[in-house]
């Protein structure tokens, strides 16, 4: 059997078998490759759901604070807001342009960061409010805004460096603006 | 003798098989990134629209500031007109404008025009309050999102 083996004549040649080991590979090559940015496609995908809720998490913290919140004020030309929480403890919602990130700080406490800032880098917040209809403030509800209109202006980022731009608006209504008396100022 | 060389049917199987599956590799990218620019997009509208909910909460809300003398429970001043219409916020003035319109453009208060998406609010008036619904577009992608039944009271009592 062996020499039959030996003695056939119709085996490919060393170079058919290279030149189908180099399509063959070229194939595996693409292919692999192919499926490999999928891969990497999905893991960015992912990433960037990771950081949409995480920015969801981070307005709708500020949302739920600003709408119970009192004596709202403005600082530094929009860049910033200070108010009262529902407790009536002084915050500032303040933000760092060097870093790039949304500062949230209740009194006496270390300021911490809205959104993750692995995942979300600001680079432009404007607050604004609406302006009192008459000059009279003898009751709350004459001068408190009856509106807090937030403009955000995100990066949010992969892991794998990639990132997009994030830009929306968020208003907030606040529930104590139609009280005759500011709770916090008794 | 026999023809070691593929048929013209064997190539063809071959470029057919790579074929298909370069173009399910490529659509599930594709896909990937699709649900990606949607739910972003989605995001950015439910946001608007959620703003737009709370702003007209606030021009109703705006009624009470009226000098004193008068009753507390105010009558909010809604635009006569009963059907379709738009809510901005100025920053600049600090107002909140309403004006007349069937189709309105996302303004943004740093002056920036999302002209790709528009909204609509419809308003039902009744005797003591409004039926709105809020429904926003996005041209490009043909998506929308809705509000729909937020009743609103004309007025608000002062507590």
């Amino acid at each position: 059997m062996a020499s039959s083996f030996l003695k056939n004549k119709n085996s490919y040649t060393l170079l058919e078998v290279t030149i189908v080991l180099l399509l063959l590979s070229f194939a595996i090559l693409i292919v692999s490759q192919i499926y490999l940015n999928v891969i990497n496609t999905s893991i960015i995908v992912n990433d960037y759901y990771q950081s949409l809720e995480n920015v969801r998490l981070g307005t709708e913290k500020l949302w739920r604070i600003l709408k119970y919140g009192w004596s709202f004020k403005v600082l530094n030309n929009g860049q910033g807001l200070s108010f009262q929480k529902k407790d009536c403890t002084t915050t500032t919602i303040s933000f760092d342009s060097l870093n790039r990130i949304l500062n949230y700080q209740e009194e006496n406490l270390n300021p911490e960061s809205v959104f993750d800032p692995d995942l979300v880098k600001v680079n432009r917040i404007i607050f604004v409010t609406d302006t009192p209809n008459v000059n009279e403030n003898y009751a709350y509800f004459q001068y408190a805004p009856k509106v807090i209109v937030i403009f955000y202006d995100l990066e949010i980022r992969s892991k794998r460096g990639v990132t997009t731009s994030l830009v929306f608006e968020q208003a907030v209504a606040p529930l104590n603006s139609t009280y005759t008396s500011n709770l916090c100022q008794r | 003798m026999k023809s070691k060389g593929a048929s013209f049917g064997e190539i063809m199987i071959v470029f057919l098989i790579i074929s298909v599956a370069l173009i399910v590799f490529l659509r599930i990218t594709s896909d990937y990134l699709k649900s990606l620019v949607f739910v972003k997009e989605f995001f950015i509208l439910n946001s608007l629209l959620q703003s737009k909910y709370q702003l007209l909460i606030a021009y109703r809300n705006k009624a009470l500031e009226r000098p004193f003398g008068g009753e507390t429970i105010q009558t909010a001043v809604w635009p006569s007109f009963p059907n379709n219409f738009c809510i901005d916020f100025d920053a600049s003035t600090g107002k909140i404008n309403v004006n007349s319109a069937s189709t309105c453009e996302f303004k943004l208060i740093n002056g920036l025009r999302l002209n790709y998406a528009t909204y609509t609010i419809s308003s039902a008036p009744f005797n003591d309050y409004y039926i709105f619904s809020i429904r926003a577009y996005d041209r490009l992608r043909r998506i929308s999102s809705e509000i729909e039944n937020i009743y609103i009271t004309k007025w608000h009592p002062a507590f």
